[in-house]
């Protein structure tokens, strides 16, 4: 959502201070879907969930007077449903373990488009897109953090539990992957 | 294949992590090499390519969101949700609100579910069950039609029922279908229509779709006319189906009623995938889709065998097909009927290839 003006620091505010509802269900356009998608990575149930990114939502409203005190809302939000799906999985296996990067089921927004729009999907975008199915997961979910939810290092280190340096890597062999599908396709022609 | 720096330089450009230094070194790169801004180019117009969420969901999960927040005691106004007396005017105005989306009718195709398995002796029967709900059915080879209190409108196919609850449209729009229906549903964003059947549940807004799935029947069809619609299966809830405009989700019918389990379990369908996205069927020169033409008082089929047919025809004409040779059932079919009687569409199968049948009363058989 690179053009979209949303400032989620503003709607943080009037969530807190206005008891805002209409901010209350922007910011849950603007972010359910990504941490949606970010706990199905983890947990992989649709089900399991959709549940606990409305229950961090739910909380959003519950804790809505002390909002104000957390500096990177968005950043919060995804810890947060990274947390809870850990903690979901690891009820259910009865272990305990933290995240496996390579065992997470990456989604992307693209895979929930409008119908309407993915028609007029082109192919070189359906061929990149295939290109980075084939990348590990670790490096897949690095691409769509910085991409689609347009996080940056400092956000996905802290998310993910890794360096600054991995992130860059990673994030540089998916574009590696990417401009070597572009450079095909154009001289295919 | 771009060189290691560029590469690198390129990564930090699009995640906004490039210094001015290295931003001035891309473009110096650039201009140095001009054989690889086409690509550049390429790569930044994907990566700031955006798929917008689809609104009408996005709404639909937010109700649903709402709900849950609900029953967790979480609301937005403190006992808002306690019992509140019914204020007459309001209830004046929402239905004022309503009938200001009624401009906005939305065609919604749905055959679904189960068959009822004894069929009622009157065509259509109506009543509320002892727990508010209201129950509408249709016996086999007749065909109803029914408003719901948001003003959408319901055809039933033969052999159906419909079921809501009393508190229909209060918050979200749920349905119980077992049969085949035609949906026409008034659009809404605000209350989303859902349709819980025994194998599938169907989440729309405002959309035109078709969902098949009798119990006789090998396969189940969800067939989408326009808009978009997300089913999701009652056995695999963790996957979701989304379908684009003029596709069907096509799978093996694994929810098979005990009485035609054995019938049915014999012939398995050969190199068919278990669940399959493809095209819906127009017969030429119709606008109509042949997974459509039902409610248009037309028994279409296209490339569809004899059994499957047979059991159309079952529902339609309210008749029982039994094929005492079984070499028949595999032959593929194409054809439509609208005014024809029984016999007329047997006859009329004859001329496609031979065979012989004998129609006693309401049993066919074919030999």
């Amino acid at each position: 959502m690179k053009e979209n003006n949303l400032n989620i620091q503003d709607l943080q505010q009037r969530i807190a201070v206005y008891e805002d509802e209409t901010a209350y269900k922007q910011l849950f356009f603007h972010l359910f879907p990504s941490l949606q998608n970010f706990a199905y990575s983890i947990i992989k149930s649709r089900e399991q969930a959709e549940e606990i990114a409305s229950d961090i939502f739910i909380t959003v409203w519950m804790k809505r007077s002390s909002l104000m005190n957390i500096d990177n809302l968005k950043l919060y939000l995804f810890i947060s449903v990274r947390n809870a799906s850990v903690k979901k999985l690891n009820q259910e296996k009865k272990k305990t373990e933290g995240l496996f990067l390579d065992e997470m089921a990456v989604e992307f927004i693209s895979d929930y488009a409008n119908p309407e729009e993915s028609m007029v999907f082109n192919e070189i975008e359906r061929k990149i897109k295939s290109a980075i199915r084939e990348l590990p997961p670790r490096c897949q979910l690095i691409y769509k953090l910085a991409k689609e939810e347009n996080m940056r290092y400092k956000d996905i280190s802290q998310l993910l539990d890794l360096s600054i340096k991995t992130i860059d890597n990673q994030l540089a062999i998916a574009i590696k992957k990417i401009a070597s599908v572009v450079k095909f396709e154009k001289e295919k022609r | 294949m771009l060189n290691e720096r560029l590469n690198t330089l390129l990564t930090r450009k699009l995640s906004g992590e490039a210094t001015e230094t290295e931003i001035r070194e891309l473009q110096s790169f650039i201009d140095q090499t001009p054989e690889v801004e086409p690509i550049v180019n390429t790569v930044i117009g994907h990566w700031n390519n955006e798929h917008s969420s689809d609104q009408e969901f996005l709404e639909a999960t937010y109700l649903i969101h709402l709900e849950r927040m609900k029953t967790k005691g979480v609301g937005f106004h403190p006992g808002e949700h306690s019992s509140e007396p019914v204020n007459k005017n309001s209830g004046i105005k929402r239905i004022f609100k309503i009938s200001g989306v009624l401009a906005l009718p939305v065609i919604l195709i749905l055959f679904l579910g189960i068959r009822i398995i004894s069929p009622k002796s009157h065509t259509k029967s109506e009543q509320i069950t002892e727990s508010g709900n209201n129950e509408i059915s249709t016996r086999n080879g007749s065909r109803s039609k029914i408003q719901l209190p948001d003003g959408s409108v319901v055809w039933l196919n033969a052999g159906s029922k419909l079921e809501y609850d009393k508190s229909f449209g209060n918050t979200i729009r749920e349905v119980n279908l077992t049969g085949e229906a035609f949906f026409d549903v008034v659009k809404n964003p605000a209350k989303p229509f859902i349709v819980n059947t025994s194998s599938a549940r169907v989440k729309v807004l405002g959309t035109a779709f078709n969902v098949r799935c009798y119990p006789e029947d090998k396969k189940i069809e969800t067939s989408l006319i326009r808009g978009s619609v997300e089913v999701t299966l009652n056995k695999r809830p963790e996957e979701k189906w989304i379908l684009k405009p003029n596709e069907k989700l096509v799978l093996l019918n694994d929810y098979i009623a005990p009485e035609v389990k054995e019938k049915i379990t014999v012939k398995k369908l050969h190199n068919e995938p278990v669940i399959a996205i493809k095209r819906l069927t127009y017969q030429p020169g119709e606008s109509i889709a042949v997974e459509a033409a039902w409610t248009y008082n037309k028994l279409s089929f296209e490339d569809e065998s004899f059994l499957e047919v047979a059991n159309k025809m079952a529902r339609w004409y309210d008749v029982n097909f039994i094929f005492k040779n079984k070499e028949l059932e595999d032959l593929m079919l194409h054809g439509s009927f609208t005014t024809e009687t029984i016999s007329q569409a047997m006859e009329a199968l004859q001329y496609s290839f031979k065979f012989k049948y004998e129609i006693k009363e309401k049993e066919v058989t074919i030999y």
